[in-house]
């Protein structure tokens, strides 16, 4: 049986997608999202790890739940302006007030004061990480201090209806009501999701921990501070406008996630803590993580996919070699008659038919667990549809209309002899996986396409034929992963050591230890040259060095 | 009808067949020929001087050699041990096996530490670390090595860390030729230029050429001329210019690579019988000359892939573009009085000209030929320009017109530098301020009186505002060329240019404990063009895959070095684009809290 970290209701229904891989992950979640919300959390709780949860409440100074600042005046003062997707009389008026509470900061001269301002604006705008043709209200800047870490808020009903009252009548608290933060679109708690695997992975290490979360900290509250200044002044100028009214902090609670014993979140918090010892300048240092993060978050949906994936064997460790999965990089582009692209481009396909096929599987086990505990062949069928009904959350109008015809269809079949209770638990399960399946696809299964397609693992970013392929920040960002500073390697062992890790295969020596050259069938002399393109890009990234005899060695950065 | 041959020729042809993946040492290999006349090369390296007063002393150190295939390892090995045991070498094959005594002193050779398996070799070293930790111990090791290999062995294990941190250490900085215990040499540091006169020396020996007064085509025998002519100092010298500039491009040519080259550049890999065979057919043998051979020959394809100078030089197109300067004397043969003179110095019918053939077809496109029409006269006479100012780049006597035809923009500026001439000095810091903001910032910023270092968010959908993190007047900043002759060990004739920057002034009041050094960063010619074509105007591709990895290090290196953690919490600077030109603007916070700009 798996067991949860983190605040898992059992009362509560969930997507199938998060009874395999956790609640949750969405493909909504822009990639740089991920790491937007994990610092969020983070931050939220102190940059404490291993907070939130609901079993340690008694701890000393325990936070179950994570606070921020709403920071709606920097939001307002940044993103809202003339070409707002949703004006609203209220917003407008609302950054208005701040502009004519920030003047209290700005020097006299009314002309030099505007320009000061509008540069001001210009350049927190430059900073901003996710335009999209959204609202100001889901933009997101770059964190670059930890007062830009904005949370997704919503201003309900914004779409749909335009405000018809009068704005200039309300008190500054009252702009912001009907703002609220848990719409969960954006910030769908794929960074809670990261908070708690790598809370799990330092159970047990707490030094780790306070290294990890120092070093967050550090870059969060240390670096750019003049940034971070004048954020903090925009901000302080709506608090002041609020005077005390309404509550300016916001409160979350984590999601859950499965097997916390797993060792691959151990990697995970391993691989985060050597990355984070470095001494790049803080922007390149924060873009790595998202690639990071993102990266590690495909890793986690590949290894949970993986046909062997079960609750003993990630309690016991052997999902580290059982559930790897094989990510056949390539590297050649389309020289050599692509023969690389089209293998690789198989196993990404693979991996796809491998969710749902651990989606169907979980459906069909759950269906059986229930029917062997109602051993009464006449109230069968109600049962598992009251259980089905508890358990999953059985999707939308279509999804369900067909589902409950389906169900309708196998009581009558049962009822007049036709088929069997084996049958009807097949029947039912079938019935059960078809309801949740447009929604498992639409809303889940691109989660690793888009994440990889973001972060250079998987190209073209548009287009047919994705395969798997290494973008250049992606492999600056496995190397510092995976090498302390100061270390030498040699490329053969770094090569060994990302497929040991994450089962990326490159070269001849990894696909035979995959077991990939007697599947795919094609001449190694490919894999050979696969290998060598890769040296090639590395050492144009300045990664590694060879030297005349041929030895390459990978240096970190 | 007489076969009469040199035997200097095919002695110098089985340098051209050579080939790197000979198995057999180099020297071994041409030693097995019967010996030419004036003896066989013996290049004066100063490297060897100094292995051998180490070895003839009572206390010699250690010696880790490391060098490309084809550096001499090999050779000198054989010399140290000649110098130890008092007597030269029969079998370099045995010295594997045992050590070498001498006054209570053990020698372990290892002539290859590629040959030796992963195990034994980080054995070795081991047994090397170990001796390090004792002074008194009896051993010495003398190990040839590639620096690959011997990097990647010395991190095979953990207890090698001190030897690493030892060895690389004299990798980096030059080795400690004073050290009692450990020196160690890398080849690859050897300017192989030095070398080159002394082997044109040996190689145009007039007593190698001798028999050739017995052979029918003496007098047109296009490598009888080659070694008439690359016996002139003049030209020796320019053929060792173009070896620097091979350095300058931090290409390092070994001396195996270097003799074979010249020796093609004599010969062309023919031999006296073809070339009999062929005048005897009134064949054209210009193209045999010394400088058509030295940047080898399309149809000889074999030879230029192995010929790693060849390919080098290839890719300097000398002589494909035209000059006008160079071109209109090349044609029109002057306009003074002694430019005439020089001209008919120059072009007098020679083999290497084809004879007449140069002068009728001068003479057709001048004047007009009544055997050819007008565009065929041109035609003919445009085929000779490339070979003619291929020529002219050895043969003119002013070389600071000729450097023009290699295609550096900026190489005589780069040259005036190294030799410390300082009226360019000035304006040539602003140049390289201006190229390193705008290789930094990536945008085409015009001052140059600061140097910024910027760093920016780059994905944002607005125009990115690159904020500054450093920036240096340009009073702490200045060029410095060194000459890196002081070296007691090896050969190494070159001059550096370095761009040395000052930490900022704030880091300067800081407690002697934590000074920070200036930065020094070591410019290339590939660098320096780089960068001086981006500051005039250039665009950022040209030179790019070679030269923004360098950039990117000094930025990072300069960040780690000087920029403050924590860093001040109440201004800002940052580049926003304006009309025309982008201008640097700043907002800060005073005591009371008001935001200024």
């Amino acid at each position: 049986m798996s067991t949860f970290y983190g605040q898992f209701d059992d009362d509560e229904r969930h997507a199938v997608a998060a009874r395999i891989w956790g609640h949750r992950l969405r493909a909504g979640q822009h990639w740089m999202e991920y790491m937007l919300e994990f610092l969020s959390v983070l931050s939220g709780f102190d940059y404490r790890l291993g907070q939130g949860l609901a079993d340690r409440a008694s701890e000393h100074d325990y936070r179950l739940e994570y606070r921020l600042p709403k920071r709606l005046g920097l939001r307002r003062f940044v993103f809202y302006d003339g070409r707002e997707k949703t004006p609203d009389a209220r917003d407008q008026r609302a950054t208005d007030e701040i502009v004519r509470q920030l003047r209290a900061h700005l020097p006299a001269d009314s002309q030099a004061s505007q320009e000061l301002l509008a540069q001001l604006r210009s350049l927190l705008r430059s900073f901003s990480a996710i335009e999209d043709a959204r609202s100001w209200y889901a933009k997101s800047l770059f964190p670059v201090h930890e007062e830009f870490l904005l949370w997704e808020a919503l201003r309900k009903g914004s779409t749909r209806r335009t405000y018809a009252g009068d704005a200039e009548r309300l008190a500054p608290a009252q702009l912001d009501q009907g703002i609220e933060f848990f719409a969960r679109n954006f910030f769908a708690r794929g960074g809670e999701l990261y908070y708690l695997m790598i809370s799990a992975g330092t159970e047990g290490d707490p030094a780790r921990r306070a290294r990890i979360a120092g070093r967050l900290r550090s870059l969060l509250t240390e670096r750019n501070q003049a940034l971070g200044e004048f954020a903090r002044i925009i901000n302080g100028a709506w608090d002041a406008l609020l005077d005390g009214n309404g509550d300016p902090m916001i409160e979350g609670k984590v999601g859950w996630i499965l097997d916390p014993y797993c060792p691959l979140y151990q990697f995970f918090a391993e691989d985060l803590e050597t990355f984070l010892d470095n001494s790049l300048d803080s922007l390149e240092c924060l873009e790595l993580l998202a690639h990071l993060i993102s990266f590690q978050i495909v890793c986690y949906i590949y290894h949970r996919a993986h046909p062997a994936s079960n609750a003993e064997g990630h309690r016991s460790g052997s999902c580290t070699e059982a559930c790897r999965p094989q990510v056949l990089v390539d590297l050649l582009g389309d020289e050599d008659v692509g023969v690389i692209h089209e293998r690789s481009a198989t196993l990404l396909r693979r991996l796809d038919a491998w969710q749902i096929e651990r989606a169907r599987e979980l459906v069909h086990e759950r269906v059986r667990a229930w029917a062997s505990s109602q051993p009464d062949d006449d109230a069968l069928c109600d049962w598992l549809d009251a259980e089905a009904a508890r358990y999953f959350r059985i999707g939308q109008t279509r999804a369900k209309g067909n589902y409950r015809s389906a169900l309708r269809e196998v009581r009558e079949r049962y009822l007049a002899g036709a088929i069997d209770r084996a049958h009807v638990i097949h029947e039912v399960g079938l019935g059960v996986f078809n309801a949740l399946n447009a929604d498992f696809r639409e809303n889940f299964l691109a989660v690793h396409g888009k994440l990889g397609r973001a972060i250079g693992l998987i190209a073209p970013r548009k287009g047919p034929r994705p395969r798997f392929v290494l973008g250049d920040t992606l492999l600056k960002t496995l190397v510092m992963a995976n090498m302390h500073s100061g270390e030498t390697l040699s490329f053969g062992a770094l090569l060994e050591r990302l497929y040991q890790r994450y089962g990326i295969i490159v070269g001849p020596g990894e696909a035979h230890d995959a077991g990939l050259v007697a599947i795919l069938r094609i001449n190694e002399e490919y894999y050979a040259r696969n290998r060598d393109a890769l040296l090639i890009r590395m050492k144009r990234a300045g990664l590694v060095t060879q030297y005349s005899d041929a030895t390459a060695l990978v240096h970190r950065p | 009808m007489d076969v009469v041959g040199n035997p200097f020729v095919s002695y110098l042809n089985r340098y051209t067949t050579a080939s790197p993946d000979h198995e057999a040492a180099f020297d071994e290999f041409i030693a097995q020929a019967p010996s030419p006349a004036a003896g066989p090369l013996r290049l004066t390296t100063r490297v060897e001087g100094f292995l051998r007063d180490c070895f003839e002393r009572p206390d010699p150190p250690s010696v880790i050699l490391t060098g490309n295939a084809g550096d001499g390892k090999t050779y000198l090995c054989r010399q140290v041990v000649a110098a130890f045991d008092g007597q030269p070498l029969a079998e370099l094959e045995e010295l594997g096996a045992r050590p070498i005594e001498r006054t209570k002193r053990q020698l372990h050779v290892v002539k290859d530490l590629s040959e030796l398996g992963e195990p034994q070799g980080v054995d070795v070293l081991r047994r090397l670390a170990t001796t390090l930790d004792e002074p008194s111990s009896a051993e010495r090791f003398l190990i040839a090595a590639n620096e690959g290999r011997l990097r990647y062995l010395l991190s095979q294990d953990k207890a090698l860390a001190a030897l690493y941190q030892h060895v690389d250490q004299q990798l980096q900085n030059g080795p400690d030729t004073r050290s009692r215990q450990l020196v160690v040499v890398n080849l690859t540091e050897v300017t192989t230029s030095s070398f080159v006169p002394q082997a044109l020396h040996w190689m145009t020996e007039p007593a190698h050429w001798e028999s050739c007064e017995a052979c029918p085509i003496a007098a047109r025998c296009p490598l009888h001329l080659n070694a008439l002519r690359l016996r002139d100092e003049q030209i020796a010298g320019r053929v060792q210019l173009l070896y620097r500039l091979l350095e300058h491009l931090d290409i390092h040519v070994t001396v195996r690579d270097m003799l074979i080259h010249l020796a093609y550049t004599l010969t062309g890999n023919m031999r006296c019988q073809e070339l009999q065979r062929r005048e005897a057919a009134h064949a054209d043998l210009s193209p045999f000359a010394y400088h058509q051979n030295v940047w080898g020959h399309a149809d000889d394809s074999a030879f230029r892939r192995k010929a790693s100078v060849v390919q080098h030089l290839n890719r300097l197109h000398v002589g494909d573009h035209s000059l006008f300067e160079i071109d209109d004397f090349i044609v029109s043969g002057g306009q003074s009085a002694d430019e005439r003179a020089e001209h008919a110095r120059l072009f007098a019918p020679a083999i290497d000209l084809d004879n007449r053939r140069f002068a009728q077809d001068r003479e057709a496109y001048l004047s007009g030929a009544a055997d050819r029409t007008a565009a065929q006269e041109e035609q003919d006479l445009m085929a000779w320009l490339p070979h003619c100012r291929r020529k002219l780049f050895f043969e003119w006597r002013d070389e600071a017109k000729v450097t023009r035809l290699i295609p550096f923009l900026y190489l005589g500026l780069y040259q005036s530098l190294l030799r410390d001439e300082r009226g360019v000095r000035e304006q040539v810091l602003r140049d390289l301020v201006s190229g390193l903001n705008r290789a930094f910032s990536r945008l085409y910023l015009t001052g140059s009186e600061y140097l910024f270092v910027t760093t920016q968010y780059l994905h944002s959908g607005e125009q990115p505002r690159p904020l500054v993190r450093l920036r240096f007047p340009l009073t702490d900043l200045w060029l410095l060329p060194e000459s890196r002759d002081d070296n007691h060990a090896y050969n190494c004739e070159r001059h550096d240019l370095s761009l040395v920057i000052a930490p900022p002034a704030h880091l300067r009041r800081s407690a002697p404990a934590e000074e920070r050094a200036p930065v020094r960063w070591r410019i290339g010619l590939l660098l320096f063009e780089y960068l001086l074509r981006l500051a005039h105007g250039g665009t950022y591709n040209i030179l790019a895959q070679e030269c923004e990895l360098d950039v990117r290090r000094l930025k990072d290196r300069l960040l780690s070095t000087f920029a403050d953690t924590p860093e001040p919490g109440d201004e800002l600077e940052f580049f926003v684009a304006e009309r025309h030109r982008y201008s640097l603007r700043r907002l800060w916070i005073d005591e009371h809290g008001t935001i200024r700009g």
